[in-house]
């Protein structure tokens, strides 16, 4: 049975040289990556491009890389801030308000929604919620982290992170009803919020 | 508790809990606050269904190969030696770190350049090699080097190489290994082996007699050499067969022979003399079901394969990924895996369009570690079918095949002749125009997609017309029939525009794929629909632990 090595001796490895380890690690997190930016972007290949831009910078910044600290999270770091830096080159400032718009897609209103179209809707409220609600949605929901490891991560106090998950959920639901009510577009907000391709 | 204090707790009581004093006040504030307690309900609600909310397209395939581009180009870039290598060594190393290198030296890949080609496994009767000139005795555990001679008498043998594959040796065989450009090639001279190919990471595995080669990718086979011809059977996955300037696929349950009396010997007696025959010809049996569809379910006791042990836990530690299980000896271990990739590689999927209806389980019930303990000898079809009994067993599955009609392409010729460029013997490496100093480097038999400014490379290096249709398939998502009858290996860069791109004000201007490939290969993508068998959940359950 092969032995299992944490991130970090991993990443120590790669630190000192041994940077045939990091295909472990990038075995380890090509998918919760490229998960974290495609939901965050909607996009699959600006989100390939950032799994790729943040493995080169491991590679390239791994001298800075301290032990002591957690792998992951220095990882998502490096990994928001590749993101950061995609929009500032592309100049796309992040929407932090609610981009609802006015009706324009003649969705069918039903009762019962089935639970696919509802799956839809509520990954189309995710991407109408602001930048920063959305990234933290995604981070506690889908990247299983805890609330510490993302208080590390954004640089925040835990009770803030723990209070801001309640104001991203409520912001979710809001987008998520009035989609289901047809009061708001999912496609024009969605043509906002999609980032162009390089 | 005021109102305004459950926002503080909201999180906790979703994710991580709260504590038993907490929870009492909490409990005890929603009894006596309807507001409260509406509102929490709606709330948890709607975080309950963004569980299963799929992340949208999912990634296409060549991120590995991108990545170890990445890292290639950076050693070459940067002249890049592990400092253990170069002849300075820096004794002031604090021994920590000394400790560390020595440790993850241990775990590297098998395929270090310190590894002898082959190690024997074991003799049942007699084993001997000749280099040199002469001819000595060897037994289990000994070394075996490229060009010794070795022939078995007396009973069979068995060889192991360091990337996992088996060679067996019926008795009176006589074979040697010896590298080919992209692998080990086993020169068979005499006699019969059966080859259990572990899947290469990059490269073949060959089996050479007098009259044709087999090459492999990871599978089981038997190959016979005798002075009236050679035959060879396909127990699991699939080889290509080379003879003379001729490639032909063949895939389980499959023959061919260059003397058509050879095949009135069935493979079962072929390969009786194993030790692993018992094994081999289930998997046949089972890979001839798999093939026809009729693999086995629930319902059918008698073809139903288990694990002899297997535990199912909720991972805990977040560690490694497993995609696909990782073997060693009898023992598979998936970890850290959702029950999607099981399914995936149970039923042997290769693209997401071919299951349908999969929903995750609630929040806590998606990531387990599977340990379990397979029959000796378990081949990797065997190890599905085992996977698929477990599903069944714990986590309730249910699932029918049902064929659909969707969209799909052809690959034919375009008009005149194919452009393709035969591959050439040299190592092949790429430099994309709009990106100086970022050279790809395309390992044989392999084709990669990369994303540039400028547009997309579709890379392929020696690669058959098989590996160029699959990357094609992963490119527009849909399956991709190969018909133009093409039997070489070829070398391609071919740049175009995606369509996903294609709309976008600031693309660069080129082709698109379709035409890319009209253009500059001669081949042309014709759109149709065609039925392919999809794997349909009906059912899956959160699992009963162990």
């Amino acid at each position: 049975m092969s032995m299992h090595w944490t991130d970090e001796a991993l990443m120590a490895a790669v630190r000192g040289g041994d940077i045939d380890q990091l295909e472990i690690l990038f075995d380890r997190y090509r998918e919760p990556l490229y998960d974290f930016f495609s939901r965050l972007t909607g996009n699959r290949v600006i989100s390939e491009d950032l799994v790729q831009e943040v493995f080169v910078r491991i590679l390239k910044y791994r001298s800075t890389y301290q032990e002591s600290s957690r792998f992951v999270t220095w990882m998502y770091q490096i990994g928001r801030n590749a993101r950061a830096d995609y929009l500032r080159k592309h100049k796309i400032i992040p929407l932090e308000e609610h981009p609802f718009t006015s009706p324009e897609d003649d969705i069918t209103p039903s009762r019962q929604l089935e639970a696919r179209e509802e799956m839809a809707l509520l990954q189309c409220a995710l991407m109408q919620t602001s930048d920063s609600n959305r990234e933290l949605l995604i981070l506690a929901r889908y990247q299983e982290m805890k609330y510490e490891d993302i208080a590390d991560l954004l640089g925040l106090p835990l009770g803030a992170v723990k209070t801001r998950v309640y104001r991203a959920t409520k912001e979710l639901r809001e987008a998520f009803l009035k989609l289901r009510s047809n009061t708001s577009s999912c496609s024009a907000a969605k043509s906002k919020t999609t980032l162009p391709t390089t | 508790m005021q109102c305004s204090e459950i926002q503080n707790y909201f999180a906790d009581y979703l994710k991580e809990g709260l504590d038993a004093s907490m929870l009492a006040e909490f409990s005890q504030h929603l009894k006596e606050c309807p507001a409260c307690s509406a509102e929490l309900e709606s709330l948890t609600d709607v975080w309950v269904k963004l569980g299963p909310v799929p992340p949208g397209e999912s990634a296409s395939l060549d991120m590995s190969v991108r990545f170890r581009n990445s890292v290639e180009e950076y050693k070459q870039r940067f002249n890049f030696t592990p400092f253990w290598k170069r002849r300075t060594v820096h004794f002031t190393v604090a021994a920590a770190v000394l400790m560390l290198l020595v440790s993850v030296v241990m775990v590297r890949s098998p395929f270090r350049d310190s590894s002898p080609p082959a190690v024997v496994e074991s003799v049942d009767g007699s084993l001997s090699r000749t280099w040199g000139g002469q001819t000595d005795s060897i037994h289990a555990a000994d070394s075996i080097s490229l060009g010794d001679v070795l022939r078995s008498d007396g009973g069979s043998a068995s060889l192991a190489l360091p990337d996992g594959s088996r060679i067996e040796m019926r008795t009176r065989s006589e074979l040697f290994l010896e590298s080919a450009d992209d692998g080990i090639r086993i020169r068979l001279n005499s006699g019969g082996v059966i080859v259990n190919a572990a899947k290469q990471r990059s490269g073949h595995l060959y089996v050479q007699t007098r009259d044709f080669t087999v090459s492999v990718v990871g599978t089981v086979f038997f190959v016979n050499a005798e002075e009236t011809g050679s035959r060879v059977a396909v127990i699991e996955g699939e080889v290509h067969v080379q003879q003379g300037a001729t490639t032909r696929k063949l895939r389980a349950g499959e023959q061919v022979s260059t003397n058509p009396v050879m095949e009135s010997q069935p493979v079962g007696t072929e390969i009786s003399w194993s030790r692993h025959a018992e094994a081999h010809m289930a998997l046949l049996e089972q890979s001839a079901a798999v093939a026809a569809g009729m693999a086995p379910q629930r319902n059918d006791p008698a073809q139903r394969l288990e694990f002899e042990l297997a535990s199912v836990k909720r991972n805990t530690d977040n560690g490694q990924t497993d995609g696909s299980p990782r073997r060693s000896g009898d023992l598979v271990m998936m970890h850290n895996t959702q029950p999607y990739s099981i399914i995936f590689y149970a039923y042997g999927l290769t693209h997401s369009y071919q299951m349908e209806g999969y929903v995750r389980l609630p929040e806590g019930w998606n990531w387990y570690d599977i340990d379990a303990r397979t029959p000796t000898g378990a081949t990797d079809d065997q190890v599905r079918l085992m996977f698929q009994s477990l599903l069944v067993d714990r986590f309730q599955l249910q699932v029918h095949r049902e064929t659909k009609e969707i969209a799909e392409y052809q690959l034919i010729i375009a008009k005149g002749k194919p452009k393709l460029q035969p591959s050439s013997e040299s190592p092949m490496t790429v430099t994309i125009d709009g990106s100086p100093g970022k050279p790809i480097i395309q390992p044989p038999g392999t084709c990669s997609i990369s994303l540039w400014r400028e547009g997309s490379h579709l890379v392929c290096h020696a690669a058959t017309i098989d590996k160029i249709v699959s990357s094609l398939s992963g490119q527009l998502r849909a399956p991709v029939v190969d018909r133009t009858g093409l039997t070489g290996t070829y070398d391609l860069n071919t740049r175009y525009i995606p369509d996903d791109r294609r709309l976008d004000a600031d693309a660069e201007p080129g082709p698109s794929l379709a035409q890319a490939l009209e253009d500059e290969l001669g081949l042309k993508l014709e759109k149709g629909k065609g039925p392919i068998e999809v794997i349909v959940i009906d059912h899956i359950e959160k699992p009963s632990e162990n």
